[in-house]
């Protein structure tokens, strides 16, 4: 689990891995609603939940016991920080 | 020719929604040198022999159970027979179409598949051991009962299984009362596999690269997320020791149980109407398991992870997994089309190329290897009945790689179990988990 912060001490990331999925309700916070509706959305067959508008990208994915994810706020990302580094 | 008129076709089924210009051959991200011809799946394995033996089962991939008249499954799920027993006795249950899963381990049935069998439930104390498994947008609930397994010829005694959606006559709660940790693992969003048709299958196999379900953090971590009891109608989370977990079949059998191999022939493109093949067990046991030629990519020890290049686009995709449980080639890549009416297909057409590593961290020496693989336009497949195919594709998730079923599809893929010996010993110095691949 890790967050990631901008130079004012604002979450603008957040990156996780682990053998179960972690409370993103508590994780997204006002965010979660989107995820909720993608993952209702989904076929049950899947392996993955994007969420991925202009202002909010989430990625859910893996298998049990090997859970990862990341979810940043695009417009929040301090010059220089790319999705990749959001591991 | 074959791929223009599927296009036409779906054009003309679906309206305006999708261009013709998806349907194009090459698109953005198209690797050069070892991208494959769709049409021309040379060194793809298009008939594996008939194993001798008695260490396999037979698989199909169709459209899953039949249900009121009607196939359940989804495309590219691959299924096995099982037959499960009270322990010790010769009362039993075959259960059709167990949905084979390289990804999870465990095998998981649905209570309504068990009929009027009646399996000891295993307790804790005085209570039922309740099972949570989870998936990305899914979760199985319900309670840990002991079976004798029989797959083909082999048999696995005294075996840990969920069984979903079962309360145990109300000593645990039903899917839909599940704890909020378990049904609500992301606050709410997971949705409950309740009945056969919530997955298209009977149940799953999973036959991964680990022992149990969970492992050694479950047996001294309270709030696992994997194991409760519910006393007084209140679940609690619990700690399991190992041996109580749900377990990986095949570990447990009384020989050739240090991994699997499937074997399941090429299909075409835009793929064939059902497919069938061969889940061996054992690597390097019999002469019908043997490793051979075939590439060992250790695996993670603690998530089972292997790593991914790409050959364009996103580099590295550390949280990479080969997984027959997974129906499509999955993975991040924004340049392709999503289907509007599928989001969790790619309607674009592509000819791609992914390297295969070990797993990021692996310190020893292990081989890479690139695979070619096509994507193709497909969502038309679901109005007419095919059931395999090597070419669909989907979103995946950032840094991830899914070699899903479509991979399996004329090669040997070897999964090997944590902590189990492949003769002779060492192989290729790098033990298990591992998966194991043929080329090309």
């Amino acid at each position: 689990m890790r967050e990631y912060l901008t130079n004012t001490n604002q979450v603008f990331a957040i990156a996780w891995r682990g053998p179960s999925i972690p409370d993103l309700k508590v994780l997204l916070g006002t965010h979660f609603a989107r995820f909720s509706a993608a993952a209702q959305a989904a076929g049950r067959a899947r392996h993955a939940l994007i969420v991925q508008d202009p202002d909010l990208v989430i990625h859910s994915g893996g298998h049990p016991r090997a859970f990862s994810g990341m979810a940043y706020l695009p417009q929040r990302m301090p010059p220089g920080v790319t999705a990749e580094q959001i591991r | 020719m074959r791929r223009l008129r599927r296009c036409l076709g779906l054009a003309l089924l679906v309206g305006v929604a999708f261009g013709l210009s998806s349907c194009g051959g090459g698109g953005k991200g198209a690797s050069s040198s070892v991208a494959p011809d769709c049409s021309n799946q040379a060194g793809l394995i298009t008939s594996f022999p008939t194993p001798t033996g008695a260490n396999f089962v037979a698989v199909t991939i169709d459209g899953g159970p039949v249900v009121s008249g009607a196939p359940i499954g989804t495309i590219n799920q691959s299924y096995v027979t099982v037959t499960v027993c009270v322990p010790g006795t010769t009362t039993c249950q075959t259960i059709d179409h167990v949905w084979v899963d390289t990804g999870s381990v465990g095998l998981r049935l649905f209570s309504s598949a068990l009929g009027t069998l009646s399996l000891p439930a295993e307790m804790q104390g005085l209570n039922v051991v309740a099972s949570c498994a989870q998936f990305v947008a899914t979760y199985a609930w319900g309670a840990v009962r002991t079976a004798d397994i029989s797959i083909g010829s082999k048999l696995a005694s005294s075996v840990p299984i969920q069984v979903i959606g079962d309360t145990a006559g109300g000593a645990i709660p039903a899917p839909a009362q599940a704890p909020s940790t378990c049904a609500s693992g992301v606050g709410g969003a997971l949705t409950s596999y309740s009945v056969p048709s919530d997955m298209g299958a009977n149940g799953l196999l999973g036959i991964g690269v680990f022992l149990q379900d969970c492992g050694a953090g479950c047996a001294t971590s309270v709030n696992n997320g994997f194991y409760y009891t519910c006393p007084g109608g209140t679940c609690s989370a619990v700690t399991m020791p190992t041996n109580m977990q749900v377990q990986n079949v095949v570990s447990l059998f009384p020989t050739d149980n240090n991994g699997s191999l499937l074997q399941l022939p090429s299909v075409p493109p835009q793929g064939q109407a059902t497919g069938s093949g061969y889940l061996i067990f054992g690597i390097n046991t019999q002469t019908n398991n043997q490793l051979g030629s075939a590439l060992v990519f250790p695996a993670d020890p603690n998530f089972g992870f292997i790593n991914t290049t790409k050959t364009y686009g996103q580099a590295s995709n550390m949280s990479s997994f080969v997984d027959s449980g997974s129906n499509a080639w999955f993975f991040d890549d924004p340049t392709l089309t999503v289907c509007a009416n599928n989001k969790d297909f790619f309607c674009s057409t592509v000819m791609l190329s992914a390297t295969m590593s070990a797993y990021q961290g692996f310190t020893g020496t292990a081989p890479s290897h690139t695979y070619g693989f096509c994507i193709e336009n497909l969502n038309s497949a679901f109005l007419t009945g095919t059931w395999a195919f090597n070419d669909v594709g989907g979103p995946g998730m950032a840094g991830s790689f899914d070699w899903g079923l479509p991979f399996f599809y004329g090669r040997s893929v070897f999964t090997a179990i944590e902590s189990a010996t492949i003769p002779p010993t060492p192989i290729n110095g790098n033990p298990p988990p591992f998966f194991a691949a043929s080329t090309p």
